[in-house]
């Protein structure tokens, strides 16, 4: 299953080129997965059915599906574990599930190898906008760390509840000072997580593998950026990649800005009105400050080294037409007001082509 | 420099010293930070930026290698410190456990140190402590964070009180008791919030806002919201005076331009509504606001933005002129 993987800060368009993406795929006749995060409300209606974290059919070929970190927990919890109830009640899974991003990744994790073992030919997957892009490919990784054998072994409470004691002397000696330091009830709550959490350890621990192995090996990551972003988020990205074998394969950068008409120094010599003058003065000053961003951005990338790199896409900004408020206004789902939305995604047709 | 958390001072007529940049990601929290603690510090006020996330935008624009754990000068009042969570939570481990090889055994422990990475909050509170004793000294008139995007932003401001929650008992709660109570005192730490006139942006910041208004103290806190890269429209060019055809063909082409960045501006227009509207209904409309322009070279109007920027934190931090 060909994988792109669109990564990038929040707020770069990735939602948008990535379901951009998917559309051109479905249309040029394969059979498209696309997982998407966090969807904005124009692009659910331009998609025009509810996304789950099931996929659901948007048009023929396009298969769509919306993490959901909390169902899909539930699910996987539900699915292999005997006792949910405890595990769902239990403070430290309230917390990890509800407040920290680390749940969020691990779940995409999870939906990824359940969309692979389905038939697409393509699988496009819009990653959660995190503290930084790379969270989120380290998360099987993570995951294989955390479920390792070795570490959880010292939390299972089979007749001793006190399994985290009961080890050689230097980690019970440690374990006594951590007790301490983080107060009692908290590592009792870890404890028991932990070990309610062993039967699908194993099962997670072969899921993240079998992401892990895929990311490397069948996908290609797609990096999206704008000019007002600052340069050195793309460096950094591309070395964490490297560091963790992934490469960047292509870059986009979005809503890149239109060159300014210049007006030749003996053309405006033949101005007379001042206020012309200053009116050109503004237009040239905001438009070539607004382009000088984007044409630095793309010298950095393509004398910085960036070896690996095959493509770096611009694609100039887009407008998407508003609904007219009575359309917003009206409760009735509209189905060609759907497919039209849809239809405007068509513009980014044309630079998928390269890649 | 010491990670010590002992009682806050008892002198609640402290100003408000702490001033937490939030917003959505990419809106420029950083930048503004920056301009917030260069404005203070242009005035006099000893002030100190803290950078959490390690973005490279602080170092880079005053030409840094990099940020540290140490505090660095960056101009006359104006200083600056990058905390890590693993810098953070060492520290911490330090001061609790006194002995450097002991920390050492715990954070290369293969049983502890997943334990310590997975602790929810964890590293959020230890970042939260630094800055907390940061404040407490009596060095700086003001610690401007330069805090993490929405999303994350909240979570850590709620940090210290996640650790409570969690711990309910020892020292570890009693720590962390400490730090919530300053940090959720309108008299010592002020919210701003950064945001661009962009549809998701400010929905985003509509529901921030909705968030901290709905908690007394954090709507206490709302210090101000701060419009970034604000546009202005441009003048139409009256074509009808020029006489050589291919100029004025070339001007139309240039309207066209025109007319579409306008358009731009039109709906930025819509959105700065949008908020208006919003912060009318809601019980924080007397929330103060500021548009900071979309600049080239700030440096030349910087003395003009310094002057606007200060009239914003009078106003939220209620400060006597």
């Amino acid at each position: 299953m060909k994988t792109w993987v669109c990564c990038g800060v929040g707020g770069v368009g990735k939602t948008t080129i990535s379901t951009a993406l998917a559309l051109f795929y479905a249309k040029s006749g394969k059979k498209v997965a696309l997982i998407t995060i966090d969807p904005a409300k124009r692009l659910q209606d331009a998609l025009g059915v509810q996304l789950t974290h099931q996929p659901t059919e948007v048009i023929p070929n396009l298969h769509a599906c919306m993490l959901d970190a909390q169902k899909c927990f539930d699910e996987l919890v539900g699915e292999i574990h005997p006792k949910k109830q405890e595990m769902l009640n239990n403070r430290y899974y309230q917390f990890a599930s509800t407040r920290m991003g680390g749940i969020q990744e691990f779940m995409s994790v999870v939906l990824i190898s359940k969309i692979l073992m389905g038939s697409y030919d393509v699988l496009i997957i819009d990653t959660p906008p995190s503290r930084n892009a790379i969270s989120f490919l380290q998360a099987p990784s993570r995951m294989t760390g955390l479920l390792e054998d070795s570490v959880l072994r010292y939390f299972v409470s089979s007749n001793d509840k006190s399994g985290l004691f009961s080890m050689q002397m230097g980690v019970s000696l440690l374990s006594k000072a951590l007790q301490q330091f983080l107060g009692g009830k908290m590592i009792s709550d870890m404890t028991d997580f932990f070990s309610l959490f062993q039967p699908i350890a194993k099962e997670m621990t072969r899921v993240a593998k079998v992401v892990d192995t895929h990311l490397l090996t069948n996908s290609k990551f797609l990096y999206i950026t704008t000019p007002s972003r600052p340069q050195f988020e793309l460096i950094e990205f591309y070395n964490k990649l490297q560091q963790s074998q992934y490469q960047i394969s292509n870059i986009i950068i979005n809503r890149f800005p239109k060159k300014a008409i210049l007006i030749q120094e003996d053309e405006q010599n033949t101005i007379v009105s001042h206020e012309i003058l200053v009116a050109i003065d503004e237009y040239r000053k905001t438009f070539h400050r607004k382009y000088q961003t984007g044409i630095r951005l793309k010298e950095m990338i393509t004398t910085g080294n960036l070896i690996d790199v095959e493509k770096v896409i611009s694609i100039p900004f887009h407008r998407f037409s508003s609904k007219n408020e009575s359309e917003k206004m009206s409760q009735e789902f509209d189905q060609n007001s759907s497919k039209s939305q849809l239809e405007e995604y068509h513009i980014f047709f044309d630079y998928f082509d390269v890649l | 420099m010491s990670f010590d958390l002992k009682d806050p001072s008892k002198n609640t007529n402290r100003f408000p010293q702490i001033i937490y940049v939030t917003g959505k990601g990419g809106v420029g929290k950083s930048t503004i930070a920056m301009l917030i603690g260069e404005a203070l510090a242009n005035e006099g006020k000893r002030s100190i930026l803290v950078e959490l996330n390690g973005n490279r935008v602080i170092p880079n624009y005053y030409n840094l290698s990099s940020l540290g754990y140490k505090e660095l000068q960056l101009l006359p009042n104006l200083y600056c410190l990058s905390i890590s969570p693993e810098e953070a939570i060492q520290e911490y481990l330090l001061q609790q456990l006194k002995f450097k090889k002991i920390v050492d055994l715990f954070t290369k422990n293969k049983v502890i140190s997943p334990l310590l990475q997975n602790a929810p909050g964890l590293h959020d509170a230890v970042q939260l402590g630094k800055i907390y004793s940061l404040a407490e000294q009596d060095k700086w008139d003001h610690v401007i964070i330069d805090g993490p995007a929405t999303g994350h932003g909240e979570v850590l401001l709620d940090a210290a009180k996640t650790l409570m929650d969690m711990t309910q008992i020892g020292p570890m709660y009693q720590s962390n008791k400490i730090v919530d109570q300053v940090l959720r005192d309108h008299r010592r730490c002020k919210i701003i919030i950064v945001t661009l006139l962009e549809e998701m942006v400010i929905q985003e910041t509509m529901q921030l806002l909705d968030s901290f208004e709905q908690n007394s103290d954090r709507k206490r806190q709302l210090g101000g919201v701060i419009i970034n890269r604000y546009q202005n429209r441009l003048m139409n060019i009256d074509t009808r005076t020029i006489d050589s055809e291919k100029l004025q063909h070339k001007l139309q082409a240039i309207n066209e331009h025109i007319r579409e960045h306008n358009e731009q501006v039109e709906l930025e227009v819509k959105q700065y509504s949008r908020l208006q509207s919003f912060l009318e209904k809601g019980s924080i409309s007397e929330i103060p606001r500021l548009k900071i322009p979309f600049l080239s070279d700030r440096a030349s109007s910087k003395v003009q933005l310094y002057l606007e920027m200060l009239s914003i934190l009078d106003q939220s931090l209620g400060r006597s002129s």
